[in-house]
């Protein structure tokens, strides 16, 4: 179960966190808890969301703590294009990456797994531990703001 | 109703996420009290990719050839050639390509695969050259695999050694595959009248079998195979398994050879010098059937019986634990036998890691060494079939494709240690035959006994071998045990089993005739003319006595 979700697991937590080590560190923590944890586990419901619920709150502990220790907003967690391949920094990509990196986690995580992941609204809200109007007000202000990102980078291609 | 900007949904999927550190896997596993992985970190990869690659081969060893004729009929014909197949396949390999719907990119996989009935294999990722390589004589694992999202050119390379022949001890990632992949051939070999069906496929004639699977039961994967078979050829070219009618993987398989010649070289794989490599090492070494005891720290069970056609394979131990783990092959077909100490807490069945919760039968065991001792059989399309037991000593586990029958049968026969038992032959119920040929300066052959007579009886060890003139005088010969050593062997009427012998050294010229005195442990003493001749052997050193070595008792 973990090999089939690792990968959108690392995803979800390395831009929540903005940091390989500590993406890791808590997918380390995650899946001991998720693994300890699997016979409360209820029958029935979604395996994918109860470890992705896990990962998610792990992550938010993770940047709680840091934000305690460094006394840092949420929103200034690390500048991601410096935990990416070099090569990603410039360009597209690396604008989105960076214009997610300046969104807070919650509505980051909404985008990640509503846009990027395709969840549906009811499971995304379900792994937020929000409601699905919550949900959708998050969602709302990501995507604004990682669409200015994208059409930058447009206007930009354009303009070359 | 879900709106999705797939604009920017695509954009973010395009971006890198890192894989794990080093040592992320081998970690977790620590923490939770696992033992060692069942397969190298850094090639979860590459592990599904070699479950593709045996699932295909499985599917394809579920054919056989074109069938014709009524559906009842065309099933028993293919579940006779399953079986068949499974048991005298030499090598298998392919390409193929695989779609998984677990994850929501769905990706697809393109490999290479090779096995062969000793146990090694090979899985290759066509795109990235990830590779994965396992030496079952070594118990020994390799991969080398490159980081997608740290650039094309860094190598990751881990070695996991020490690794058990097969279950319950983890065994190599190939004895995983093989539990996923053997649960299709069950599956198929379970049903009473499997639905197949005359289709078409890429435009040719096929045959599609559809099977209905129970899924796991606390990760549902799949509860339905459907295998599409190309008529022409009898290969299985497409297997797709779905769970409540939805897709979760798609397999299709291309250029399958099965008993081909594979490339010198093809399970090893050399890793790059200052590449970082991961070490792992789950404990096990192979030693020699006469050192187990001693490795161990208490005398083996082996079986006195095994079903027809296994042959010996390999024995390893895990000196820390005192896990014995025994090993015999027939084909693609592996029965594991293994014995660990019983420790202080309640007895459990070793598989119960497997993650299958299958229900177990209980049987009460008549002879052998565990003669009244309360066995559970498990059979289980999910799990390996497999019985346990405990003495007030050890927990003993028969497993491996054999029937409900077999696993009691050889537990039954199991003993301790590889010496003469209560059905060691007699003199009069084998006829012993010896022959030499000369060979890279030996004259090398061996002693052949055959079972004749009605009922069954018991070969062990290592036979006292002599080699003398006609009037009775012994050649001047040096004997030197040969190893490695092998479990009794119990011959049915028309059976044979030899034990290899070679000369070396020898400088006294031709002596013609030479016979072959044999002993066995027990009570035999047989001879025979020996065919070949000493003189066949190179003199090598006249002021050095010649020597005569002898190895022991397997199965021809």
């Amino acid at each position: 179960v973990l090999e089939r979700h690792d990968r959108p697991l690392r995803a979800l937590a390395f831009r929540l966190l903005g940091d390989r080590d500590r993406m890791d560190d808590v997918l380390q923590d995650a899946y001991v808890k998720a693994f300890r944890s699997l016979p409360r586990f209820r029958r029935g419901s979604s395996i994918e969301t109860w470890l992705y619920r896990i990962v998610y709150n792990a992550c938010l502990d993770e940047l709680r703590r840091r934000r305690a220790d460094r006394t840092q907003s949420l929103e200034l967690v690390p500048e991601l294009g410096s935990a990416v391949d070099p090569a990603d920094a410039s360009g597209r990509s690396g604008l989105l990456a960076d214009a997610l990196g300046g969104l807070a986690p919650e509505p980051r995580a909404a985008v990640l797994l509503v846009d990027a992941g395709g969840f549906d609204y009811r499971t995304a809200a379900e792994i937020l531990g929000v409601e699905v109007g919550t949900l959708a007000s998050r969602l709302g202000r990501g995507r604004a703001s990682l669409r200015r990102a994208l059409s930058t980078t447009h206007e930009g291609a354009e303009q070359r | 109703m879900t709106d999705r900007d797939e604009q920017l949904g695509a954009a973010l999927r395009e971006l890198e996420v890192p894989e794990h550190r080093p040592g992320f896997e081998l970690e977790l596993r620590r923490r939770l009290g696992q033992p060692a992985p069942r397969h190298l970190p850094r090639r979860g990869y590459v592990a599904g990719v070699a479950a593709a690659a045996v699932a295909a081969g499985l599917a394809l060893l579920l054919v056989g050839l074109p069938q014709h004729g009524p559906t009842t009929a065309l099933a028993a014909r293919v579940k006779a050639k399953v079986a068949e197949r499974l048991a005298s396949a030499e090598t298998l390999s392919g390409t193929f390509v695989y779609h998984s719907a677990g994850s929501h990119v769905p990706a697809a996989t393109r490999g290479s695969f090779a096995m062969d009935f000793l146990g090694n294999m090979r899985v290759e990722d066509l795109d990235t050259h990830a590779v994965a390589v396992y030496d079952a004589s070594t118990g020994v694992e390799r991969s080398l695999n490159t980081s997608a999202s740290m650039g094309g050119s860094t190598l990751f390379a881990a070695e996991r050694s020490g690794v058990a022949p097969g279950p319950p001890d983890g065994g190599p990632s190939d004895v995983f595959l093989q539990l996923q992949l053997m649960s299709f051939a069950r599956v198929l070999l379970a049903q009473a009248d499997p639905r197949v069906r005359p289709t078409t496929y890429d435009g040719r004639d096929a045959w599609l079998a559809e099977i209905p699977v129970a899924p796991n039961r606390r990760y549902p994967d799949y509860d339905h195979l459907s295998i599409t078979i190309d008529a022409a050829t009898g290969v299985a070219e497409h297997v797709v398994g779905t769970l409540g009618g939805r897709p979760q993987f798609d397999l299709r398989v291309g250029d399958l050879a099965v008993d081909a010649r594979l490339p010198a070289g093809v399970f090893t794989l050399k890793l790059p010098r200052g590449a970082e490599v991961q070490h792992l090492d789950d404990g096990f070494r192979r030693v020699d059937l006469t050192r187990v005891a001693a490795a161990a720290r208490y005398e083996p069970l082996l079986p006195r019986d095994t079903p027809a056609g296994y042959r010996y394979d390999t024995v390893a131990v895990a000196p820390r634990k005192g896990v014995v783990s025994l090993s015999f092959r027939r084909g693609f077909e592996q029965l594991m036998l293994t014995t660990r100490p019983r420790g202080a807490a309640p007895a459990h069945d070793p598989f119960r890691l497997q993650g299958v919760p299958a229900s177990a039968e209980p049987v009460t065991l008549h002879g052998g060494a565990l003669d009244g001792a309360l066995a559970r059989v498990t059979i289980d399309p999910r799990a390996v079939p497999h019985l346990w037991a405990a003495t007030d000593r050890l927990v003993v586990t028969v497993s491996g494709d054999l029937t409900r029958h077999q696993l009691i049968h050889v537990a039954e026969s199991l003993q301790a240690g590889a010496g003469p038992s209560a059905q060691t032959c007699r003199a009069d119920e084998l006829r012993v035959a010896a022959q030499v040929q000369g060979a890279t300066g030996a004259a090398l052959g061996e002693v052949s006994v055959t079972k004749v007579g009605r009922r069954g009886c018991d070969v062990a060890g290592r036979p006292q071998v002599a080699l003398v003139r006609p009037d009775g005088a012994p050649l001047p010969l040096g004997v030197v045990p040969l190893r490695p050593a092998f479990p009794p062997v119990a011959l049915a009427p028309g059976e044979s089993a030899s034990a290899t012998i070679e000369v070396r050294n020898w400088c006294g010229g031709a002596v013609d005739p030479v016979n072959v005195r044999v002993s066995i442990p027990g009570v035999a003493t047989l001879s025979a003319p020996l065919s070949g001749g000493v003189q066949l052997a190179r003199c090598d050193a006249p002021s050095r006595p010649p020597t005569l070595g002898v190895g022991w008792f397997r199965h021809d």
